[in-house]
């Protein structure tokens, strides 16, 4: 059966944790293990930690998560109308950050790409982020 | 390392024969064992709660210690100074996070621990089950136990170290940042099948699928190894 969870908050800091936290409980509907619940939670935390950051990098800017269940998978879609990312693939690559000084390790897409089994990045300068990624549960990966 | 070993091993002398301001000289040498302790335990907010708590344990075993042990002070140190945080979290934990759900996490964690041992992986239903707790709950307990950090999380001013030290300015290769980045000292942070994938990966540029294939496991799992190894080094890459 299908469920969708729709929200949006201000791009403040203390979001995150709520966001990750709602994330969580949709995913805990699914009966999930409790690896696959902490993939995702991680997740989508690191994307909405990226629209806060680097889509907006001020509080007043709002963020957008839709949650989809349907047929075991799990899809969150995040979304800013921020800054936009002017080249994906670098922004991809690990390591790589435009905020050295920041204190970010450059690795919020290697985590997401690593918890989950797809992730597409749809952005361009200007025009907002939106940050993809799905995750089938019950797939063993022992 | 053998350097570390000496000055640990003359300023215990030091300390033994009655010189008090060798303890601290000692603290300072040992605080990255405290470090790599404390770790095993770190939850969202504690980190720097538990360094202090952690430090405490390796006062005492500093105070106790006798080279007679036949051991080294770090090994004689490791359980004093997870005692310690063990104790503080029984304590504390409990209160931070409601008493009800630290306890809940550190429950979640005992099955976790059992299920691994035979190769099972429950789901959160069987856990809320076996608690007693509805699956809501448990998904919440369950969050305490990660030992991710979050990049909300922020260190405390004076103790982080410049992260432009170990991440390229955009004239420098990616090659080199990487090799900063896994320094052996980060790297002796990770497992053995941890430190070979890392290696695979980074310094080999395999593809998972092919890292996996030498680690005999299957590439999900070589994922997961690869996002959770770096999360931790990250973790110390921040915490330092």
């Amino acid at each position: 059966m299908k469920n969708v969870l729709r929200t949006s908050f201000p791009s403040i800091s203390k979001n995150e944790a709520l966001a990750r936290g709602i994330a969580a409980q949709f995913t805990a509907l699914l009966d999930p293990t409790v690896e696959e619940l902490s993939d995702i939670r991680t997740a989508v935390s690191e994307a909405v930690t990226n629209a806060i950051v680097h889509g907006y990098g001020h509080p007043n800017g709002t963020v957008t998560m839709e949650l989809t269940s349907e047929d075991g998978v799990v899809t969150a879609v995040i979304s800013d109308e921020g800054r936009g990312i002017e080249d994906i693939e670098l922004a991809r690559k690990p390591f790589f950050t435009t905020m050295p000084e920041a204190e970010r390790a450059g690795m919020g897409f290697a985590v997401m790409e690593a918890f989950m089994d797809s992730v597409s990045v749809d952005s361009a300068p200007g025009r907002g982020t939106r940050v993809t990624m799905k995750k089938k549960l019950g797939e063993n990966a022992r | 390392m053998p350097g570390e070993r000496v000055s640990n091993r003359e300023l215990l002398s030091e300390y033994r024969s009655g010189d008090e301001s060798a303890l601290s000289a000692l603290v300072e040498n040992n605080l990255a064992l405290v470090r790599s302790v404390a770790a095993r335990f770190f939850c969202r907010d504690d980190a720097d709660d538990l360094m202090q708590v952690g430090s405490i344990g390796l006062v005492k075993a500093i105070r106790n210690f006798d080279p007679a042990f036949g051991t080294e002070l770090s090994t004689y140190a490791v359980p004093m100074i997870a005692g310690e945080i063990r104790r503080y979290l029984r304590d504390t934990q409990s209160v931070k996070a409601g008493r009800k759900l630290g306890e809940l996490s550190r429950r979640i964690a005992a099955i976790l621990n059992e299920a691994e041992k035979r190769g099972l992986e429950p789901k959160l239903s069987e856990i809320a089950d076996e608690l007693g707790v509805s699956p809501e709950e448990a998904a919440e307990a369950a969050a305490l136990n990660s030992f991710n950090v979050y990049l909300d999380e922020k260190p405390e001013d004076g103790e982080s170290r410049e992260l432009s030290e170990l991440v390229p300015d955009t004239a420098r290769t990616e090659d080199e940042a990487v090799g900063r980045v896994f320094s052996e000292q980060l790297l002796s942070l990770l497992d053995k099948n941890e430190r070979e994938l890392i290696e695979m990966r980074y310094r080999l540029d395999l593809t998972q699928k092919e890292a996996a294939a030498r680690l005999g496991i299957t590439q999900p799992k070589a994922s997961r190894m690869e996002a959770r190894a770096l999360l931790l080094l990250r973790r110390h890459i921040i915490n330092e």
